[in-house]
């Protein structure tokens, strides 16, 4: 049982009180966003997913956007448009869906590549153009993106390059058969979603984001991660290994999971805890691998059993 | 519980099965006092370390006591134990408390490797094989024999094995008991119709053992034909044996003659005892001034090293090189030896006088003019010799005038009887039988031991004095030269024979074993004597009617001067006692490595747990013991989820306090202190090396 900070338990359980049993991507959701990342959220309809999204949203006291991809969205739906006034006699700039805190892209696969990379660049820049025009996107920005991984008919999958954008990729899973129980009792009569209140405001978020930069990376646990992307680099099975952002994305996230717990210095723990998450949507498997059915995650665990972890201050790097 | 007791049994009785093989070889009497030595580590192996440990060190002063001092104060045993340490500084060879404890040391290792490895298949083979292999190569190299004992280490060993491996697993009821009773019926099965084919190695054991002298007691049921010194208990079978003794060259077949005994117990030989004399002559008279006498010589070349010299006739003389060697002659026994040992020559000549006698000699009727205690050797009899075998002699010789007449009727009985030369179905005397009495009206079936025993005893029995002659035969020829022939002799030409006493001849050989003609004991002289000639025969035909049988057993018994165990003849050559000492040592540090560890890493941490280094220093220490007992650091886990594993396991709360005050020193960059460090630490190392 992990511990965490009043502020991060409290954000858990309010959440908790609509997700049921699923700490894991509520904590490993919940650390993309004190990281500064976004989240790829892979799973089939109906576990929850949208629901999660708007818990999160509701408990911060941030603002909540959906946008369903579908094959004829275009990146002007996402990013919105500027309008002539006839009153004014100028272009007004309409903000998209993608102008909230907290946006959630529901089958980003089911789109067209154009408007994926609209949302990609303004995943990645925290800011959109339109007509020439850069408009910022509000801070906190927050992405949640879905992808169905059991149809392919009529899917742009994204590109490696683009899943490289995600900070870290989670998946819902079915609630086993007591939480299910418990989840059919807590919706028998309402609504639990429509009474959320907020634990935190969006300046203690912001404060909290700072705060998590500050959290010490020690040199050993650099090498552990570095040790650990190197390796996803040189193993027989990946076609494609880790790039250098997803070590950078695995000490951010590994910094803002120290955070939730309360400590001012990361554990080759939590590194090791978030190794998959983070870096299972970034490799790419041989061919000869899949045909095995060997799986990103498989081959993960593999790795981190290889690793040693550094357990002391190497004299030399200091 | 139950399960484990009798594993521990067997596997006790198991390992106490090379006990008997080498109580053959060594002074050792039974193997009872031993029992407590060789069962009690295998017995209490599921103990409690210290019930294990002192229960060991308790059989082992028991044994002690039982196998050095029987009857004696048990102090005394401290003493005899300070006496063979003595003995080690001094450079000398330690007596029985060092074999015993030998012994102990391993019984204990045994019981050690046992109680680590239980329950374990591996552990039962090497045992069994161990034992088993012992058994086979005291079989093979030595005296002993295992052809009967070596079934019960087997049956021990599958039981043990079944004990281990079957009983561990579920299975259904009736798996058990039916395994149980195949084991023992097909172990039986095998050993009753198994096709028995003869040794493809023979035994070879005097190649290895030094020549006639190393020698353990043997009561075993097979003898090897052989010289030996032993002849307290005669009968029983024996074996081929082919290997060579010596390879003479000499003037026609001889006899070759090594001692005398006297005394007749009932159930074999021993002689009266006497001092040997130095005989730079080398001589002795065996025979009248009157016999005629020739000088003859003899080459020998010995195939291995003899404690004596063989000879025939008197007034043995021995060159090597040409060089005149000092002789001791044992006036009682006429046995042969070297003045000094280190001047044993593989090859020697001998020079000697053979006798011709006449028969005009032989046929005297002169009173016998021995001396009072001389008369009283060579005529004793035993109390226990039962009335018929006098009555018998007294009846073969009623026809017999002269002595030498009735001595040759006393030596021609057995052939005229139908006695039969045998060396496999000879039976061993009961406990109140007389050796003779059973060979003359019982058995009428025997070798060389048989017929000259019982020749001589029927001589003493008619008032003719007799002696009881050992030596060999004169071996298979192989000509060179029309005047000197070369003799193989080889061990199953060991024979035994008779000598009578006739006033003017002497001491005249006689061979009454059955298909022997005596060829080479002497000479009946033609030149002087034609007449006789013909009624008897030249005993000395020149050629070699030997038959190939093997003509007397081996048996072996030390003298108790010389005895030595096995084991300490083998020290003589290599210095083993500081190895000894420093695997004890070693077996010591081993043993107690653990308490060691953990006293010397508290005192050495003591004082160092306040200062950052220290704690990390001692920190790492833990990693690495922990690292020993299967907690690996190294293979991907945390030191979070280690200290987890090793609280989890040894029930403790201490590594996580640790383990989280070194990750805040090394991963965060803190250096707080933490409380009670040095009790967690102290803690932890007592769990891990406990």
């Amino acid at each position: 049982m992990r511990t965490y900070t009043k502020e991060i338990q409290a954000i858990i359980d309010n959440v908790e009180k609509v997700i049921i049993g699923k700490e894991n991507v509520i904590t490993q959701s919940l650390a993309a966003l004190l990281a500064g990342g976004h989240v790829l959220l892979e799973d089939v309809p109906g576990v929850g997913k949208t629901m999660l999204v708007r818990a999160f949203s509701r408990s911060i006291g941030l603002t909540f956007k959906r946008v369903q991809f579908t094959p004829d969205l275009l990146p002007s739906d996402l990013t919105g448009v500027s309008m002539y006034n006839q009153k004014t006699s100028q272009f007004e700039y309409r903000p998209g869906p993608l102008m909230g805190n907290i946006v959630l892209a529901d089958e980003i696969n089911r789109t067209s590549p154009k408007t994926q990379s609209a949302l990609l660049e303004g995943m990645a820049e925290a800011n959109v153009t339109v007509d020439g025009e850069i408009h910022t996107l509000p801070n906190p920005f927050f992405v949640m993106a879905t992808q169905n991984p059991i149809e392919h008919e009529g899917t742009y999958p994204l590109p490696e390059a683009q899943l490289d954008r995600f900070l870290i990729k989670v998946k819902m899973g079915y609630p086993d058969f007591q939480q299910e129980m418990k989840l059919l009792t807590r919706f028998e009569r309402d609504e639990p979603i429509e009474t959320l209140e907020s634990v935190i405001t969006r300046d203690e978020l912001l404060r909290m984001k700072e705060d998590v930069k500050a959290v010490h990376v020690s040199q050993p646990v650099k090498k552990y991660i570095v040790h650990l992307v190197q390796a996803t680099r040189t193993h027989a099975s990946l076609y494609l290994g880790a790039s250098p952002r997803s070590s950078i994305a695995l000490m951010k996230v590994a910094q803002a999971w120290a955070y939730m717990e309360g400590r001012s210095f990361v554990l080759p723990d939590d590194v090791k805890e978030l190794l998959t998450p983070v870096l299972s949507h970034r490799l790419i498997l041989t061919a000869d691998a899949r045909y095995h059915g060997q799986t990103a995650e498989r081959i993960l665990e593999q790795v981190k059993k290889e690793v040693a972890v550094p357990i002391q201050q190497d004299v030399e790097s200091l | 519980m139950m399960r484990r007791l009798i594993w521990n049994l067997l596997a006790g009785l198991l390992f106490a099965s090379f006990m008997p093989p080498l109580l053959e070889l060594t002074t050792f009497e039974s193997v009872i006092p031993f029992l407590p030595l060789l069962l009690t580590p295998l017995l209490l192996s599921h103990v409690r370390r210290s019930w294990f440990l002192l229960g060991s060190l308790l059989a082992l002063l028991v044994s002690f006591y039982l196998i050095l001092i029987p009857g004696e104060a048990p102090w005394n045993l401290f003493r005899e134990i300070a006496g063979d340490i003595n003995r080690v500084i001094n450079g000398e060879l330690p007596g029985r408390p060092a074999f015993a404890f030998s012994i102990g040391l391993i019984s204990f290792l045994i019981g050690y490797l046992a109680r680590r490895t239980f329950p374990n298949r591996g552990f039962v083979f090497g045992l069994a094989l161990g034992v088993i292999g012992f058994i086979a190569y005291c079989d093979t190299w030595t005296d002993y024999s295992g052809e009967q004992f070596i079934i019960y280490p087997i049956v021990l060993a599958l039981f043990l094995l079944y004990a281990t491996e079957v009983s561990e697993r579920p299975m259904a009821s009736y798996v058990r008991p039916f395994s149980a009773l195949l084991i023992i019926g097909a172990t039986v099965v095998a050993a009753v119709q198994s096709p028995v084919i003869t040794a493809t190695w023979q035994d070879s054991w005097y190649d290895w053992t030094d020549g006639f002298e190393s020698e353990g007691t043997s009561s075993s049921q097979i003898q090897k034909v052989g010289y030996g010194n032993n002849d307290e208990q005669l009968g029983g079978p024996f074996q081929m044996d082919d290997r060579e003794v010596f390879q003479v060259e000499s003037e026609g077949s001889r006899y070759w003659r090594v001692e005398t005994k006297d005394v007749y117990t009932g159930k074999g030989w021993v002689l009266s005892k006497s001092e040997p004399e130095i005989d730079s002559r080398g001589f002795f008279s065996h025979f009248g001034d009157d016999v005629k006498k020739r000088e003859e010589r003899a080459t020998f070349e010995l195939s291995r090293e003899l404690p004596f010299v063989p000879y025939n006739g008197d007034n043995v003389r021995l060159s090597v090189d040409k060089q005149r060697q000092n002789l001791l002659i044992d006036p009682e026994n006429q046995k042969v030896s070297y003045l000094d040992d280190a001047e044993r020559q593989q090859n020697y000549q001998i020079q000697y006088t053979y006798p011709l006698f006449t028969e005009e000699l032989l046929q005297t009727d002169e009173p016998i003019t021995l001396s009072e205690m001389e008369q009283d050797r060579y005529l004793q009899l035993p109390d226990t010799l039962p009335n018929r075998v006098r009555d018998l002699a007294e009846e073969i010789v009623a026809d017999e005038d002269s002595p030498w007449d009735k001595a040759k009727a006393i030596e021609s009985y057995f052939e005229q009887e139908n006695f039969e030369y045998n060396t496999e179905e000879v039976a061993v005397p009961e406990e109140n039988q007389d050796y003779v009495d059973q060979f003359l009206f019982e058995t009428k079936l025997g070798y060389c031991d048989n017929f000259s025993t019982s020749a001589t005893v029927l001589l003493r029995a008619v008032g003719l004095p007799a002696r009881w002659v050992k030596g060999f035969t004169g071996g298979e020829s192989d000509v060179i030269g029309a005047a000197v022939t070369s003799y193989t002799v080889r061990n199953k030409n060991a024979h035994s024979w008779v000598e009578v006493y006739i006033e003017g001849p002497g001491w005249v050989p006689l061979e009454p074993t059955v298909s022997f003609d005596g060829a080479g004991q002497y000479t009946i002289d033609q030149e002087t004597n034609n007449e006789t000639e013909q009624a008897n025969p030249q005993r000395d035909t020149e050629t070699d009617t030997e038959t190939a049988t093997p003509e007397r057993p081996q048996e072996n018994l030390l003298d108790e001067e010389q005895t030595t165990t096995a084991a300490q003849t083998e020290q003589q050559s290599f210095p083993i006692w500081p190895v000894v000492g420093v695997i004890v040592g070693l077996v010591f540090l081993y043993l107690f490595r653990k308490p060691l560890t953990r006293t010397a890493a508290i005192l050495f941490f003591r004082n160092q747990l306040h200062r950052p280094e220290g704690f990390k220093r001692m920190y790492r220490f833990l990693l690495r013991r922990l690292d020993k007992q299967g907690f690996h650091y190294k293979d991907g886990r945390t030191l979070t989820e280690l200290a987890h594993e090793v609280d989890g396991y040894y029930e403790t709360y201490a590594m996580r306090p640790l383990t989280d005050a070194y990750e805040r020193m090394v991963y965060g960059g803190e250096s707080l202190s933490v409380d009670k460090k040095r009790e967690y630490f102290e803690n932890i190392i007592r769990r891990i090396e406990g």
